[in-house]
């Protein structure tokens, strides 16, 4: 793989100059920017929060706020990096820049749509954060009826409509990219041969289609619930508010598959790269990212076990749980077994993915603790269940991301960043981490509820570790901004290909120009085509 | 393109919806045992939703992977549907269920063996 | 030879510079298939988004069938269907404009879109029509509701699956109608030929999506009992 040093004369960054060459922009690299530097302020609203709520309990009894802001915190710690933060982090910085790339394409199919999904999400976002600023919500992310729609005196509309509209960002780009993925592929580029990341965004964005426009049907329920009395979620006037427990979640199960999904899809990049070896189990990994699009959707009723919801259903619901671990263990196999006997480097990047495949195990074997109906009776709605979703989001999703700015930053930007601050930074975040949420398991164990600014003072010494963890977290997601920007003018070149990858995005300069390749690329090498381990299939076409 | 139909099909789908349309109408006025009334209003739904799909949205021309993407939608749509509804349907399954709708509204008897309903504290009153 | 066109040749080059090209796509035909595609995409979402609201008239019809019965009877049958019968030959001159576009009669395009756009509105007139009766007899929950007969409040909640699920349909035909005019405004500026029409293809997929809506609305909510 050669790589140039010198910088392309003109590329999409310089090719157009002007503000209004960014907001007007369809090119999907310039509209991945842009998503990036929205979401990143979201990331750090979302973690103002947090710092606040992990400041209250550093001690047992509440004294740093009153009991209702707290509530609002963690209402809005969990709208915030669920909905502006995780659903469109990889999909729409590093998919939207990636997928067009990576398949040999000029851009995504509509993208005109593209640039409207970042408008809509820009707006999205206004109406929550003035929700935020005007009083903020106090219902928990999950907005449960009959407190949202009858008792709640907090901005639960005017939320709820930033979530909804939110919503039809994310829908655009699925579609974007499922449309993108079906009918624009390069010459000889059949399925088999894209990358995995590819795979992993085309189940992520089945997901999306299919289970976001139930969400927002459930949304607009509540708003009009709220707002006329309706009735369809209150018991006095003959309604059922598990009713809406079913529409919300038959989306926000699936909803963390779409958080997970392409972080996965980042892994394999990132594993092939740094063990130089081909993926072990290509298909099983492809078919893996679709069966849990799918399986997932079966299953949401493992979040309302104790909402009396039938016990014939929550055992199905259990029983069915169980099988959507499986398609994720067996990506965990296969990436292990890619590792073996690979002649494995640890930049950056590979120490996020590493992360990720320890801490992913961990957050998805305390999901099938979960998933068993008796255990669940006693650690629902405790620190159990915080711990294992922060363990997949954060340990998993999260620094899924974070691997995958790092490895694809020379190519967005054509800059190398500090390497030796970024391990640096990527090891103060798994220990931040670990240090965290490990507690938070113990806690729940132990019986502490969630959503609770008081606790008994037993459990200060682990409440404490993990808030001690969370600053150590903080400096490390802070550190990589500070790095990051200063590579963008100080940095060294960073040729076309400096990690030596597979990979069509690797064949064209850093930062690419604006149609992305001189000539269309034809396609010949399955993925991941890397040194002498194993077969190399090469297929001539014609 | 798309392959040309033509018009006289369009003609003939459409007076087939009138005619359906018809006898959903008349059939409403047939009281049927149970289930059986849904049962058949649904189905002739179901035939008229064919014929605009197969003919007016061209499907019955279309590749293989629009009977997909339309299977994957109404497989979902069931999905939703019958297993939400499998949780209310399963919910009497139970001896000592009472049933969730029987309670606060006071045209239903309640169930024999439920327990007193208790006045909740705190709720809001509901709007006329 | 594997193609990259999900398995099929490709379409038309005569179009590769047609000014309807969209600089990102090869040719016309990847460009149609990818419009193509991407409304079916689109109308798979709107199935879910209607499905939600399906489901929550099923608990609850099932859970209340005789004040849903109650309900009904307010509503009346000979007029939706009448609705039924204008909206399906909405879709038919929907259908038949589609065609005119296929054989480039691009008058008789626009002739047969303002005649969808007008039954299209004869639908709305009515439903408004039966708005305003439900609101002037105190029928509209959450508006001075009031109701004297069986079962007030699951008439209550089954007038309020009536309002939500008819005025989300009007609200997706009322975008529809917006989506024809623009149509008509391109059709009468020649923008249509035998080798590019597909906005009219789409838009059409989108109105017939929206007809089929309404058949299961009619003997849900007008023909229980």
């Amino acid at each position: 793989m050669e790589t140039t040093s010198i910088p392309p004369q003109v590329h999409y960054l310089n090719a157009d100059y002007g503000i209004k060459s960014w907001l007007f922009t369809t090119d999907h690299k310039r509209i991945a920017l842009l998503y990036l530097s929205s979401i990143t302020m979201m990331f750090f609203v979302g973690g103002a929060a947090a710092t606040l709520m992990r400041l209250e309990l550093m001690t047992p009894q509440g004294d740093l706020m009153q009991p209702e802001t707290y509530n609002k915190l963690f209402t809005v710690h969990g709208i915030i990096m669920i909905f502006f933060f995780l659903v469109p982090s990889i999909p729409a910085v590093l998919g939207n820049f990636l997928v067009p790339m990576m398949i040999g394409a000029r851009d995504l199919a509509f993208p005109r749509l593209n640039l409207l999904s970042w408008y809509i999400f820009t707006l999205a976002g206004l109406f929550t954060l003035a929700a935020i600023i005007a009083g903020g919500v106090d219902t928990g992310w999950t907005f449960y009826t009959p407190y949202s729609t009858a008792f709640s005196n907090s901005y639960v509309i005017l939320t709820a409509v930033g979530v909804f509209i939110a919503g039809f960002s994310s829908i655009l780009t699925g579609l974007n990219f499922i449309v993108t993925i079906h009918t624009m592929r390069a010459p000889g580029l059949t399925w088999f041969r894209l990358p995995l990341f590819i795979w992993a965004h085309y189940a992520t964005s089945m997901i999306i289609l299919l289970g976001t426009p139930v969400l927002a049907i459930a949304i607009v329920l509540v708003g009009l619930e709220h707002a006329f009395g309706i009735g369809i979620f209150d018991p006095a006037l003959g309604g059922d508010p598990v009713l809406f427990q079913h529409l919300f979640w038959f989306y926000s199960h699936p909803a963390v598959y779409i958080m997970i999904l392409p972080s996965m899809g980042v892994v394999s990049e990132l594993i092939t790269c740094f063990a130089r070896k081909r993926i072990f189990g290509y298909s099983f990994i492809a078919f893996s990212s679709v069966a849990i699009a799918v399986l997932g959707f079966f299953v949401w009723g493992h979040h309302m076990f104790v909402s009396s919801q039938s016990v014939y259903a929550g055992m199905i619901f259990s029983f069915l749980s169980m099988f959507v671990a499986i398609p994720s263990a067996v990506k965990v196999f296969n990436w292990t077994a890619t590792i073996y006997k690979g002649s494995v480097s640890y930049a950056s990047p590979m120490l996020y993915a590493l992360g990720f495949i320890g801490l992913f195990t961990m957050g998805g074997l305390t999901g099938l603790f979960l998933a068993t109906l008796a255990i669940d009776v006693h650690v629902h709605d405790t620190y159990f269940v915080v711990a294992h979703f922060h363990y997949i989001m954060v340990g998993g999703a999260v620094m899924g991301y974070l691997g995958g700015i790092h490895f694809w930053w020379p190519k967005i930007t054509g800059r190398l960043y500090p390497e030796g601050w970024a391990k640096f930074s990527a090891l103060m975040v798994f220990v931040g981490f670990n240090l965290t949420f490990f507690p938070q398991y113990v806690l729940g164990y132990l019986g502490m509820p969630r959503r609770y600014h008081m606790y008994p003072p037993e459990f200060q010494v682990l409440n404490v570790m993990s808030s001690a963890g969370a600053s150590i977290l903080a400096v490390g997601y802070l550190i990589p901004l500070v790095y990051l920007v200063w590579s963008l003018r100080y940095g060294a070149l960073a040729g076309s290909n400096p990690w030596g990858a597979t990979g069509l995005e690797w064949q064209t300069a850093s930062p690419p120009p604006t149609e992305n390749f001189e000539a269309t690329p034809v396609v010949t090498q399955p993925a991941y085509a890397y040194g002498s381990f194993g077969e190399d299939e090469e297929v001539h076409v014609g | 393109m798309a392959e040309v139909v033509p018009q006289r099909i369009y003609y003939r789908v459409f007076a087939a919806l009138i005619t359906l349309t018809l006898l959903t109408w008349g059939v409403s006025y047939v009281h049927f045992g149970g289930y059986l009334g849904i049962i058949i209003a649904l189905t002739i739904a179901i035939g008229k939703t064919a014929l605009v799909v197969l003919y007016f949205m061209h499907v019955r021309y279309s590749n293989r992977l629009i009977w997909v993407y339309i299977g994957a939608g109404l497989f979902w749509l069931v999905l939703l549907v019958g297993v939400t509804m499998g949780d209310y349907i399963s919910r009497e399954w139970l001896p000592v269920s009472v049933g969730w709708q029987r309670l606060n509204v006071p045209d239903y008897a309640p169930h024999p063996t439920a327990p007193p309903v208790s006045e909740e504290p705190g709720r809001r009153p509901a709007t006329p | 030879m594997p193609t990259a066109h999900s398995g099929k040749t490709r379409r038309s080059t005569l179009a590769k510079s047609h000014s309807a090209l969209a600089h990102h796509f090869d040719d016309l035909g990847q460009q149609y298939e990818a419009s193509t595609l991407g409304m079916w995409a689109f109308l798979v979402t709107e199935i879910m988004f209607f499905g939600g609201l399906f489901l929550g008239y099923a608990v609850y019809r099932a859970a209340y069938l005789e004040g849903f019965i109650e309900g009904s009877q307010h509503l009346d049958a000979i007029l939706g269907a009448l609705m039924t019968a204008i909206l399906l030959g909405s879709s038919l001159t929907m259908a038949l404009s589609v065609h005119a576009a296929q054989v480039g009669h691009n008058k008789l395009l626009a002739r047969f879109l303002l005649l969808t756009m007008l039954l299209g509105v004869a639908f709305l007139s009515i439903k408004g029509y039966e708005y305003w009766h439900k609101y002037h007899t105190h029928m509209v929950p959450g508006f001075a509701f009031h109701y004297d007969g069986l079962h007030p409040e699951i008439v209550r909640l089954f007038l309020s699956f009536y309002f939500i699920m008819t005025s989300m349909h009007a609200l997706h035909m009322i975008i529809g109608l917006g989506l024809q005019a623009m149509l008509v405004m391109m059709a009468w500026r020649g923008r249509f030929s035998p080798e590019y029409h597909t906005p009219v293809e789409i838009i059409g997929l989108y109105w017939h999506f929206v007809d089929i809506v309404w058949i299961f609305l009619y003997p849900l909510l007008y023909l229980v009992g």
